[in-house]
């Protein structure tokens, strides 16, 4: 399990086990004060685009040895590596390469020009072009640099060149572009002046290769990423289309065969109905797993909608006995995505009616001020006090697979879904007595809120 | 079979188009099967014009939506009744403008019972 840094607290944890020994990280609030001491360097680190809610700033007290630019900066490329390893999805990937962040409150020539270079590292955002990846950080680098200089960035790195190190007509200076260890080219400066020796412009110039390696490098990874997420769509896409065609076929089949041999069609149609469970479940829990639930929100009356799906059960509720009954109170509506919502009522629907023991199924819809309360009671054989904290979970089901067939992933995804609307799903039982279900539904989503 | 009773099926599965036609063959309808959009367009202009026609949308050449688009776009095709049988989970007959949309696998009794209610 990779860690998740979800807190400023974790950020500023992941802070510290990369800096120096000698340097001290605190938090921003104590920061502050610190702030005019001549040492002191604020670092926000990279993770402030991971969450917004969550935004993550943290000090750094550098120790009284050497007093370079790499500390704070090494602790930032660092933070922003640990926040990619721990949340390698696409938002974050987006806003690590997206953002450069690098605050110092001291401006020395060199730190201040360090944030020329970020600034222009964001125009790299997101881009996956590598060739024009690479032009714009040749741009970039020319204002950056001091007069005179030239500076040159191949994707290949020369060793030849390199070895030669400073050639007869013109100074020169080369770098390796690396990141995690691969080479990604080489960025060559001519026409460095005899200074370079000074300590701060070698440390620049160091700095300007390995900013740009790190934007090459999150350009690629994004770039790859999207790429690996595009397919998984793709396939999943096709995989739900090749799925169900043939049962589509089949289906058609046995109802042609209904008259023939009806009891063979009978048992063959329920096995197609589970397999049709089963796929849909199957492309749900692969969506959701990987935390992919895009929402298509419009505007949903909830009792309409339940009316709807118990609709569709009717075969359901004739074949249990149950009989599903419908209470609505004001006008339950919102802003949701509608498929989904009409997936978490079919679920409690048809389980309720599943294990509802041939009793009435009552359902409640309440209309109350910002949220819609929709409840579902069975008075069937109910669930097991230690069973109820675990029926949301995956692959789990409060009775064995032998009395009632299924994946036992119903629950979850209902959960999933409820909880990507920033509602709360929750249940009341007693066995023997039978289940309540209740799903409190925002009308709005939080994302549109804000 | 009475010739009134027709529908155009566009549907780019073989199994399942010759399986629906023959289903609805079996309930007296007359069915004539287009593989693509493309070429239901060309059963439409040749002036073979359906009371019905049941729709897939994902088909290569030309998918379901673009034949909808060309569909209403032409006066003569507009105001065919038109049902939508496809595996995407996310259609439905509000979005596409149709008069059903049935999810494969559909419940064949159903489609049945709406395709009825159109020659009814």
């Amino acid at each position: 399990v990779s860690p998740r840094l979800d807190s400023p607290d974790e950020v500023l944890v992941a802070c510290r086990s990369l800096a120096r020994p000698s340097a001290r990280v605190l938090d921003a609030g104590a920061a502050v004060e610190l702030l005019s001491d001549d040492q002191a360097w604020l670092v926000q680190a990279a993770v402030d685009h991971v969450d917004r809610a969550q935004v993550a700033t943290c000090a750094m007290m550098l120790g009284d040895e050497p007093r370079s630019v790499r500390d704070p900066v090494f602790v930032v490329a660092r933070a922003r590596a640990v926040v990619l390893v721990a949340r390698p999805d696409e938002p974050t990937l987006a806003g690590v390469a997206a953002v450069q962040t690098l605050s110092c409150t001291r401006a020395s020539g060199a730190v201040h020009r360090l944030e020329q270079v970020a600034a222009v590292s964001a125009a790299l955002a997101v881009s996956s072009d590598l060739t024009s990846t690479l032009t714009t950080i040749t741009e970039a680098f020319v204002p950056a640099v001091a007069e005179g200089v030239r500076v040159e960035l191949s994707a290949e790195f020369d060793h030849r060149t390199h070895a030669t190190g400073v050639a007869t007509d013109e100074r020169k200076r080369t770098l390796e572009l690396t990141a995690h260890g691969e080479s990604l080219g080489q960025l060559r400066l001519f026409g460095v002046r005899a200074s370079t020796d000074d300590a701060d412009d070698t440390l620049f110039v160091e700095e300007l290769a390995r900013r740009a390696s790190l934007a090459v490098h999150a350009a690629r990874t994004f770039r790859d990423l999207r790429a690996a997420i595009d397919a998984r769509e793709e396939f999943l896409s096709v995989a739900g289309h090749e799925l169900r065609t043939p049962l589509t076929t089949l289906k058609m089949c046995l109802f042609g065969m209904r008259d023939t041999s009806p009891s063979e069609a009978r048992v063959a149609e329920r096995q197609i109905a589970r397999l049709e469970t089963v796929v849909d479940q199957l492309l749900d829990i692969t969506k959701m797993s990987a935390g992919r639930l895009n929402l298509e929100p419009e505007q949903v009356d909830l009792a309409a909608l339940v009316r709807e799906v118990a609709g569709q059960l009717d075969h359901a509720q004739q074949s249990s006995g149950s009989e599903i009954a419908i209470r609505v109170q004001g006008s339950p509506a919102g802003m949701w995505d509608r498929f989904r919502i009409a997936q978490v009522i079919t679920n409690l629907l048809t389980n309720a009616l599943k294990y509802g023991g041939g009793w009435p199924v009552d359902v409640e819809i309440d209309d109350d001020a910002d949220v819609v309360r929709l409840s579902v009671r069975d008075r069937g054989i109910g669930i097991a006090h230690d069973a109820l904290q675990r029926i949301f979970d995956r692959f789990e089901r409060a009775v064995t697979s032998r009395e009632y067939a299924g994946f036992g992933v119903g629950l979850w995804i209902c959960r999933q879904i409820v909880e990507a609307h920033g509602g709360v799903i929750r249940v009341e039982s007693k066995p023997a007595e039978g289940s309540e279900f209740l799903v409190v539904l925002p009308k709005r989503l939080q994302s549109e809120v804000a | 079979v009475s010739i009134v009773r027709t529908i155009l099926l566009v549907e780019d599965d073989r199994d399942v188009a010759e399986t629906l036609a023959g289903l609805l063959a079996r309930f007296d309808y007359s069915v004539r099967v287009a593989r693509d959009g493309q070429k239901a367009l060309g059963v439409l202009r040749a002036g073979e014009l359906p009371r019905l026609i049941l729709l897939d949308l994902m088909m290569p050449n030309m998918d379901g939506y673009r034949f909808r688009n060309s569909q209403v776009e032409d006066p003569r095709f507009a105001e065919i009744p038109t049902i939508v049988i496809t595996a995407d989970p996310r259609a439905t007959k509000e979005k596409l403008g149709v008069a059903a949309c049935f999810r494969k696998p559909f419940d064949v009794e159903a489609l049945l019972a709406e395709i009825a209610r159109h020659f009814g």
